[in-house]
């Protein structure tokens, strides 16, 4: 499976202390990558590297062999950090023209005055139905979401991993992210440790339990 | 939303002074170049780190592209209020002075001054602070007198010039009046130079600038 996604060695300090300390994973075409580790453990800011929104102190970030800020002009790629980023006074329509041509249907409402699931979802189903998307990155998708719309998105991600689309997801529900990903990327005091999901399986399958006990044994705190 | 209806009211106010003495196009643009000040003062780091401009910013667009739309975004309302006013003017047969082109080089001065002074700072605060500069100096009336004395006469020489461009490049509104260094090529060149290194070191801002999250206030 050739990469599209290789992250490198990748070093990131703020004010002088390592958040991330030689970060290296690969993603494939088709191939859901999970990102866990504890509040503060450097997620967001893996994520935003990865995006070219904040600049490594050390190592790389490649995107179908090219540096992130060059490829992302060719790569199409969705990012997706939360509605809490959502302009609270844009109305939907104005936001979502970003992504599409003109529509006209739908909600329009300024994004402060929908509920947060609603913005949530919102701004993950505009992200879904972009088309010719080869890289997902979403940090903490699931949160705000009622179980409807989490199934939808489980099923989405899913549909997009199994259609050769890239997914690099962050999220602290771990039942959900084992129902999706082929790899996880546990955080912890700024290092990595790239688990297989098929070495977590029990029957074929990936628990959430099974990730919490995995990422216990990496930190050392098996119970 | 109130910023518009701002500049319409202050287009409108114009609009009717020109009507009673259509050679005070001045006081139109002044009042517009004192609005232009807070609208151009958008900010830019404060909604970055919210996150607000990720779609853009993680979309693959050149950061210089997302520079111009910040500033052009930023600034078109007092533009296009200014531009009203000129052809009401017109309309009335002033347009020679409103299209001097020291009245328009206030306007880019006061559009490029305040946007790229803002980029790091709250929204309006650039433009606030830049009046509260400008309220403090009239009330210090000796240093405005020195600054009248240097922009109403023609620039003896270089260093004359480069007095009156200064002048003009702090404060834009002196360039609204038919003060004679406000027509002289060297301060409306120097007064240009100022406009395009104040909009260079906002582009590089925008371009160099790391964007971090912060939890949204």
């Amino acid at each position: 499976m050739s990469a599209l996604l290789s992250v490198n060695g990748v070093v990131k300090k703020y004010d002088g202390k390592r958040v991330l300390s030689g970060v290296t994973f690969s993603a494939g075409k088709g191939e859901a990558i999970g990102v866990i580790g504890p509040n503060g453990a450097g997620k967001t800011t893996l994520l935003r590297i990865v995006m070219g929104l904040l600049r490594a102190d050390g190592g790389w970030v490649r995107l179908d062999g090219e540096p992130v800020a060059s490829a992302l002009a060719r790569v199409r790629a969705a990012y997706f950090a939360g509605e809490s980023t959502l302009p609270p006074a844009v109305r939907a329509r104005a936001w979502r023209s970003l992504f599409h041509d003109a529509d006209e249907r739908g909600e329009n409402r300024p994004f402060r005055l929908l509920s947060r699931g609603t913005r949530q979802l919102m701004g993950l189903r505009t992200l879904f139905s972009v088309s010719g998307i080869r890289l997902f990155v979403l940090d903490e998708p699931w949160e705000g979401l009622d179980p409807d719309a989490s199934r939808w998105l489980t099923e989405a991600m899913r549909a997009r991993r199994d259609a050769g689309v890239t997914i690099l997801v962050s999220s602290h529900r771990l039942h959900d992210l084992a129902g999706v990903c082929d790899r996880y990327v546990f955080l912890d005091h700024g290092f990595a440790t790239i688990v297989a999901g098929e070495a977590l399986a029990r029957n074929g399958v990936v628990t959430g339990d099974g990730l919490l006990a995995a990422f216990d044994a990496v930190r050392g705190r098996a119970r | 939303m109130w910023m518009y209806v701002a500049f319409a009211a202050s287009v409108l106010i114009g609009a009717a002074t020109l009507w009673l003495n259509p050679k005070d196009v001045d006081s139109a643009f002044g009042s517009i170049l004192l609005l232009q000040m807070f609208a151009a003062s958008s900010g830019f780091a404060g909604s970055a780190a919210r996150g607000y401009f990720d779609p853009i910013l993680a979309g693959g667009r050149s950061r210089n592209r997302i520079a111009m739309g910040s500033l052009v975004a930023s600034t078109l309302p007092g533009v296009a209020a200014w531009l009203i006013i000129v052809l009401i003017a017109a309309a009335l047969g002033h347009a020679g002075t409103a299209l001097t082109f020291h009245r328009f080089v206030a306007l880019i001065l006061v559009s490029t001054i305040a946007w790229a002074g803002g980029l790091a700072l709250p929204r309006m605060a650039a433009g606030g602070l830049w009046a509260f500069v400008l309220l403090t100096a009239a009330l210090s009336r000796g240093a405005v007198a020195d600054y009248l004395v240097v922009v109403q006469s023609p620039p003896a020489g270089v260093h004359d010039a480069l007095a009156s461009a200064a002048a003009f490049a702090i404060c834009p509104y002196l360039l609204l009046g038919e003060f004679p260094a406000a027509r002289d090529p060297i301060v409306v060149g120097a007064d240009l130079c100022v406009v395009l290194t104040v909009a260079w070191s906002g582009f590089r801002y925008i371009g160099r600038r790391e964007y971090s999250l912060v939890e949204p206030i």
